[in-house]
């Protein structure tokens, strides 16, 4: 076979392969499938509806258990709550010392919890978009729990299984956002010998 | 790098030159400095791809001698990483450059051996490496990635790696290892021998078999399981993701699992001898054996679950917020 | 990129809808684009049940990421990026299967989707049977059309590493081909 052949079948390869069919269609239906794949998730988790749940959740606490309900019912049908500062991210106050000594989530913490909310707010932008995206997703999970540990606290202040729940996951939030914190710093490095 | 090889190192750079390893081609601007005299300890090789030159892909071989069990850091952002032991006391890279990769640094200094891909600042995502490096097999690797995979085997020593998204999987040997990553998921193998195991994601998956000794798991949303192994210590911690631990408890040892949302099934996998305390909020709790669990209290949810099996010996505890559990051996 | 007129009028306010989680608009982009997300699927795998399950999870992936589809390129652009990731994906999560060598008996018979054209079956057929990486640059490059910067970028390597993997490609499939007709 000499090389004149070869080039000439290699450039009627390429011509055939343009030829293929992009478009199949497959054997039987798949929406069904997908359609009870995309149903399933009885929280919706984009951030508008996370804020609404966060700033709802945390008036409950302040408001008090007996008026929980009547707040909840008004806020479902009402207007979202726009998110804080333009971000994605869940933002809210947690309430200290309102649930027995056992932890501290005292004014200390709070102040510096809220400075490095604002940081990792500004670092996400730097992540590659997925990574963000997943970032993001991921602390709304951690506030979205600490919400719920909240809410529950508020029916048993005493329950020390929520309390021990509700630490580790404030935990959890920070060993999140000083991750964020450590993946920038290093990416700042990366250019260096 | 030393100092002093920075002015020759640029000034190579800088001519556009390829600086190739061995002394007799080596430009005649750096004779007067000191790489030449240190050779021996340190052999520094630049692999420079200037904006200027050819946009496609560069191809990588190169070999450097090592010790046999040293240390290799290796550092990439996108791409694909290959670690794979060998009985030679050599690192050897090969493999392919992007377009927009600056430089390619694989250097040795006394007993570590870097190999780092390096990026100009704000570079695009897509510049990619994809590099296969064989290291001596008693060598203990330090990988850190962006977006690259990391696949490692045969690597007796210790083991670090990170990644942002990249997936990392590997086998472990009695020695330890520490990975941790953002959304890559994590597959870790043993060889059964014993080792202690730090396995950290964010939502990524953890998927551990066949290692015994102590291991820490924790992912925000990702799923752990670890399965074929007995543990002295144990622990999974997760908010959403599911925990499964089937694996042994060996006498005197402690396994504690927590979740908020996640499930938990756990089974050792035989007889157990230790006190098991469960609780959980909203969730189920399923004994296959000793007593059923109860609730808290007469006017609260939650349910918790308190006994001694065997001896007592070693301790189980696990929480959940609104996590089923179950228990079985 | 298409021009406004292209897209069809109901498509974008399909996308908006959907956006805002309305999952009959969901479908009807998925019954817009399942051929084209399920044609891409075949030919990267190779494999029809694989194609499904590929296709499946790339409209719910699609799903949880509309909100990131900003309306600067076609939704099916868009799409057939994400077709592109959930192959990758799938294939990493399968990564030790596919580190045995893939058996000929592994690969499915070929789909009857060009009617009786012999040649092009003979194309399919040997296209499924080229190692993945090839067969993806292949597929996305001689088959769909796009540039080398594109292929390198829809699969995460460079430029150059997607010509190499293109020639080498032709050059198995011209051999395949050859063996074949001999």
């Amino acid at each position: 076979m000499n090389e004149n052949d070869d080039n000439t079948f290699d450039d009627e390869l390429m011509a055939r392969a343009a030829k293929l069919a992009t478009e199949v269609k497959p054997d039987r239906d798949l929406w069904p499938a997908i359609e009870q794949a995309i149903g399933e998730p009885v929280r919706p988790n984009r951030s508008v509806w996370n804020s609404v749940w966060a700033q709802a959740a945390a008036v409950v606490l302040l408001v008090g258990g007996s008026s929980s309900i009547t707040y909840m019912a008004v806020s479902d049908g009402g207007d979202p709550i726009l998110p804080i500062a333009g971000t994605q991210t869940l933002v809210f106050e947690p309430v200290s010392g309102s649930f027995g000594s056992q932890y501290n989530l005292g004014p200390d913490y709070q102040d510096a919890r809220r400075g490095l909310v604002a940081k990792v707010d500004d670092e996400l932008e730097n992540l590659a978009p997925e990574t963000r995206e997943d970032v993001v997703k991921n602390l709304d999970t951690i506030r979205q729990a600490i919400n719920d540990i909240n809410k529950a606290l508020a029916e048993e202040p005493d329950n020390v299984l929520l309390q021990e729940l509700l630490l580790d996951t404030y935990r959890y939030e920070l060993s999140l956002m000083n991750k964020v914190d450590g993946i920038t710093r290093a990416a700042m490095r990366r250019g260096d010998i | 790098m030393a100092l002093r090889e920075r002015p020759c190192a640029e000034a190579i750079f800088r001519q556009d030159k390829i600086w190739a390893r061995s002394e007799g081609a080596m430009p005649d601007w750096c004779q007067g400095v000191k790489v030449v005299k240190t050779m021996k300890m340190i052999k520094v090789m630049i692999l420079s791809l200037m904006a200027t030159a050819t946009f496609a892909a560069e191809s990588v071989n190169e070999t450097l001698d090592a010790a046999a069990d040293g240390n290799v850091k290796i550092s990439n952002v996108s791409g694909s990483i290959e670690v794979n032991g060998w009985s030679r006391s050599q690192v050897e890279v090969t493999g392919e450059l992007g377009r927009d990769v600056e430089e390619l640094i694989f250097k040795r200094d006394g007993d570590e051996v870097t190999i780092k891909v390096k990026l100009p600042r704000g570079s695009s995502r897509s510049s990619s490496a994809e590099l296969v490096i064989n290291v001596p097999e008693a060598s203990s690797v330090q990988v850190n990635t962006v977006s690259a995979d990391i696949d490692i085997s045969d690597v007796q020593g210790e083991q670090r790696l990170e990644s942002v998204s990249g997936e990392i999987t590997t086998t472990v040997y009695g020695a330890e290892v520490d990975a941790a990553s953002v959304s890559g998921d994590l597959e870790i193998s043993g060889d059964n021998q014993t080792t202690k195991a730090k396995l950290h994601t964010v939502s990524g998956d953890i998927d551990v078999e066949n290692l015994s000794g102590e291991i820490s798991t924790e992912s925000v949303s990702g799923s752990i399981s670890t399965i074929n192994g007995a543990f002295t210590r144990a622990s999974g911690n997760t908010i959403n993701g599911d925990i499964v631990f089937h694996v042994g408890l060996l006498d005197g040892g402690r396994m504690d699992f927590e979740t908020i949302n996640g499930t938990v099934d756990v089974d050792f996998g035989g007889d157990v001898s230790a006190r098991i305390d469960i609780e959980t909020f909203n969730g189920d709790i399923r004994n296959c054996f000793g007593p059923e669990s109860v609730r808290t209290s007469k006017y609260a949810p939650g349910r918790e679950l308190s006994f001694t099996e065997g001896g007592g010996s070693g301790r189980v505890t696990i929480n959940t917020l609104n996590g089923n559990v179950r228990l079985c051996k | 990129m298409p021009q406004v007129a292209d897209i069809p009028h109901d498509e974008s306010r399909w996308v908006r809808l959907a956006q805002a989680a309305d999952a009959r608009a969901f479908e009807k982009l998925y019954r817009a684009h399942v051929d084209k997300v399920y044609g891409l699927c075949l030919r990267m795998t190779g494999n029809p049940s694989e194609a499904e399950d590929c296709t499946q999870d790339a409209f719910i992936q699609a799903w949880s990421k509309l909100s990131r589809f900003r309306g600067d390129s076609a939704f099916g652009t868009w799409m057939h990026r994400v077709a592109v990731n959930t192959v990758l994906g799938r294939m990493r999560k399968s990564r030790r299967e596919q580190d045995r060598i893939r058996a000929v008996s592994d690969v499915a018979p070929v789909q009857e989707s060009i009617g009786d054209n012999a040649e092009l079956r003979d194309l399919e057929q040997a296209i499924n049977e080229l190692p993945s990486g090839a067969r993806h640059v292949f597929v996305l490059h001689a088959v769909y059309g796009y540039s080398h910067g594109e292929t390198g970028d829809m699969l995460g390597i460079a430029e150059g590493t997607s010509k190499a993997q293109l020639s080498r490609a032709r050059r198995l499939l011209v051999q395949q081909i050859e063996t074949e007709r001999s």
